[in-house]
Parts: structure tokens; sequence; C-alpha cells
């Protein structure tokens, strides 16, 4: 009781950000493991794992400027609004003003806040700019091995067989938001293990991308094989599967790629 | 800075407490909720005035296509809807709509334009949907669509009238 009174009599740097990072997770992404209309946000959740042991190695040194204060403020009240994408605007702010900091820690903060941002809003814009240009070289790199296999056709971003089979490949089936959350569970990965950005971790995050385009690449061929494997690939439980396998993938690339690598040291 | 890093605690913990009751009140369900352009799982569209032109009938490939009759043309003039915030297939269209024998007109947000520059339409769609959400206001369908007149290459299109029908293809629409 008495640590309590304490900590909230003089509140510290740590005491702050965590009230904040634990306000953003309850009230826009904890919500979503009870929404029936979304999977259960893996990858997010391993961002905010990574954030609360950033925030532990911050022990109780001040490490904030004078205007961080009123950015948690803005943040804090941004959070508020009912909109769910509000919390990865007040995580783009923020983000924004830590991730280039000397203080390791948080930057480390800032770069997992812009993490979690673009996996919600900004991926999804980029996507939007670049879809008309992605989607047809994925569709592509999906129709070479239906090639070999059958009669199928090539048209733009869809793929057709002249029985009818075939698909159409939409943006929500690009394996663009599939890198995004690899990509945050690989910074997250480097964050819980305090490791320096480095070649070889840029190498591993390469080669987790390489894995899960082609597991993507592999459920489109499947997706357009038969109707029934559409059914199950597409609107079934090889959804799950699929999700599953490329998270069991990802974090076995990492655990392996970076096994031994240096850690940063002290802050 | 202690005073100040107390306001900030309780302002924190404020704005949490008071996000947790919006979000659980829920107090304006209407704003969240966006209009859709699935004004052609209507049954009653064959026959209907969109402005100069009638409909002639559903498109039998694609769901969001509609053929129309002009005054001015002998053959039909085809309009496809879609939504800025998802790209249609330009490769597809092009092979069933070649160049060489159809004219393209873009309509979107009162404007008919020979091109669309997508992204900055998409761009102006999410800063009104933020816009939109932040008041809590329901969002237009003519932020949200765009329509794609083909025409034969020997009948023209003018501006004004691939407007007067987006917007009362929008209006249809709205209207169910």
């Amino acid at each position: 009781m008495a640590r309590f009174v304490e900590a909230v009599g003089n509140p510290s740097d740590r005491l702050l950000l965590t009230l904040f990072f634990l306000s953003v997770f309850c009230l826009d992404y904890l919500p979503r493991v009870f929404s029936t209309a979304a999977s259960f946000p893996t990858p997010e959740f391993i961002g905010f794992v990574a954030i609360a042991i950033v925030l532990n190695r911050l022990g109780k040194e001040s490490a904030l400027r004078r205007w961080d204060y009123l950015a948690l403020f803005i943040a804090s009240g941004a959070v508020i609004h009912p909109w769910r994408h509000m919390g990865a605007f007040a995580l783009t702010g923020l983000g924004l003003l830590f991730c280039f900091r000397r203080d390791r820690r948080l930057a480390a903060l800032g770069q997992l806040s812009l993490g979690l941002a673009c996996l919600d809003v900004w991926g999804q814009v980029a996507l939007t700019a670049i879809e008309a240009k992605l989607l047809p070289i994925e569709t592509a790199l999906a129709y070479v091995p239906l090639s070999f296999l059958d009669s199928f056709a090539l048209l733009g971003n869809s793929i057709s067989h002249p029985d009818g089979r075939g698909v159409t490949v939409a943006a929500s089936c690009s394996a663009f938001r599939n890198m995004l959350a690899v990509a945050l569970l690989w910074l997250s990965f480097m964050k819980i293990r305090n490791l320096e950005f480095s070649p070889r971790s840029f190498g591993v995050l390469a080669a987790a991308v390489v894995i899960v385009v082609l597991l993507n690449t592999l459920r489109i061929d499947l997706c357009a094989w038969s109707a029934d494997y559409f059914q199950y690939w597409h609107e079934g439980p090889g959804v799950g599967v699929l999700s599953l396998t490329m998270l069991a993938l990802a974090l076995t690339t990492f655990y392996l790629g970076l096994a031994g690598a240096d850690d940063g040291g002290s802050p | 800075m202690t005073a100040a890093r107390r306001l900030l605690l309780a302002w924190i913990v404020t704005g949490c407490a008071i996000g947790i009751l919006l979000r659980a009140a829920a107090t304006n369900e209407a704003a969240r909720a966006e209009p859709r352009l699935d004004f052609l799982e209507r049954a009653d569209l064959i026959g209907k005035a969109v402005g100069p032109f009638t409909v002639e009938r559903k498109d039998e490939e694609d769901r969001f296509t509609l053929w129309l009759r002009s005054q001015q043309c002998d053959e039909a003039i085809v309009v496809s809807a879609g939504q800025v915030e998802r790209a249609p297939s330009e490769q597809a269209i092009a092979a069933r709509f070649p160049a060489s024998a159809w004219g393209t007109l873009y309509a979107h947000d009162g404007r008919a334009t020979q091109d669309f520059p997508r992204l900055l339409a998409y761009l102006r769609f999410v800063a009104r949907r933020f816009a939109a959400q932040l008041t809590r206001s329901p969002l237009s369908l003519s932020d949200m669509a765009f329509f794609t007149f083909h025409t034969p290459r020997h009948c023209a299109l003018k501006a004004d009238s691939a407007v007067a029908a987006s917007k009362a293809l929008i209006g249809l629409a709205q209207s169910q």
C-alpha cells in the first residue's frame, strides 16, 4: 500500500508510459479479442508484450522531456474517442516523437508504436496506393505452379479455368498485411531480446517475408484449384491453419536466425 | 514537475475510464456503420431512370455493373460502380472493354474526368472518414463510390450526363 501511495504521489516516467500503453491496449486492442469480425490479433499482442518488456527496462529513471508529457496528454485524450483506429493515430504521434531518440528504450517504444500503427492503419493506406500493381504480380506468382498442373488462364488479378474454377485476388487476399505482421513480430522479437539492428537481422526478416509470401501464394493456388478447396482455405478452418502456420514459421525463423546474436547491452 | 506528472497520471486513468464507458455505451452506432454500394441487389432497377439514362439490364458477369439506354446512342452504355478503397482489376476491365471499341469516363465526387486519380480519391476518402468518425456523423456514399462509364467509341457521353447518372445511382442506393 505504501509503495502504491508513493508511486501515485510521485509517478515515474515508466508508470505514466505503462498506463498510457495499457490504456491503448484496453481501449483499442483488447476488444478485438471478443470481435467475431476479425481473427485474434496475435502480432499486436506480441507487440504489446515487447512494449511491456521495454518499459520494464526503463526503471525509475526520468527519460521523458518536458514536451513529451504534453504529447502523452494529447495522445491519452485522443484514445478516449471510440473510433477503433484512434489508438493507431495516437501511437503514430508518440512513435514519431520517440523513434529517433538516443535512449534506446524510448526509441524501441517509438518503433514498436509505429509498427502497431502501420499494421492497423498506415499499411492499409500503403496497400491501396500500390495494390493495382501488386495484386497482378501476386496473382502471376500464384499462376506459375497452376499453369503446370492444368489449363488455367491469367488475366490481371484473376486466375480462371475453362470449367469455371478460379479466383480473383482482392486486396484482402494479398500477402502485404501478413508481411507487415511478420515485420512487427520481428521488431518485437528484436526488442524483447534487446538486439541491435544488423545486416543479419534484416536478412532474417527477409527470409520470414519470403516464407509468408510463398505460403500465401500456396493458399491462392489452393483457393483456385476447386470450389471445395476455396471453401476450406478461404472461408473455413484453412484460414486459421494458415495463420498459425505462418506465425509458427515466422517465430521459428526469428528464433533460429537470431540465436546467438549479440544483444545491445546497456541502454 | 511532480504536480504535472500527477495531473497526467490522473488524466490517463480518467481518459481510459471515459473511453471504456463510451465504447460500452456505443452511443451512435449509425455513425460507425458505413453505407454500402449494394443497390444491384434490388429487383426494381430495370426500367428506372438514372439521370438522363434508363436502366436496360443488370450485368451477367459483374453485380456492380448496369447497362443503360440513352437517347443519343443506339447501343447501350455500361456503368460500373466501384469503391475508392478497393482497386478494380484494370486488366480485366481493359480486356472486356478494349480501348479500340470503348471510351471511358469516370464520375466521382460530382465531377466527370477521363482519368481517375484513385490514390488522391482514396486519401480524400480517408480524410473524410476520419472527420466523419471524429464528429460521429455518417459518411456519404458519394465520398466512397466512383462510377466508370464505358461508351461505344462512336457515341460521345457528356460529362454532365455522367455526373447526373452517378448522383442518381447514389440516390437509388441510399434510398433502399
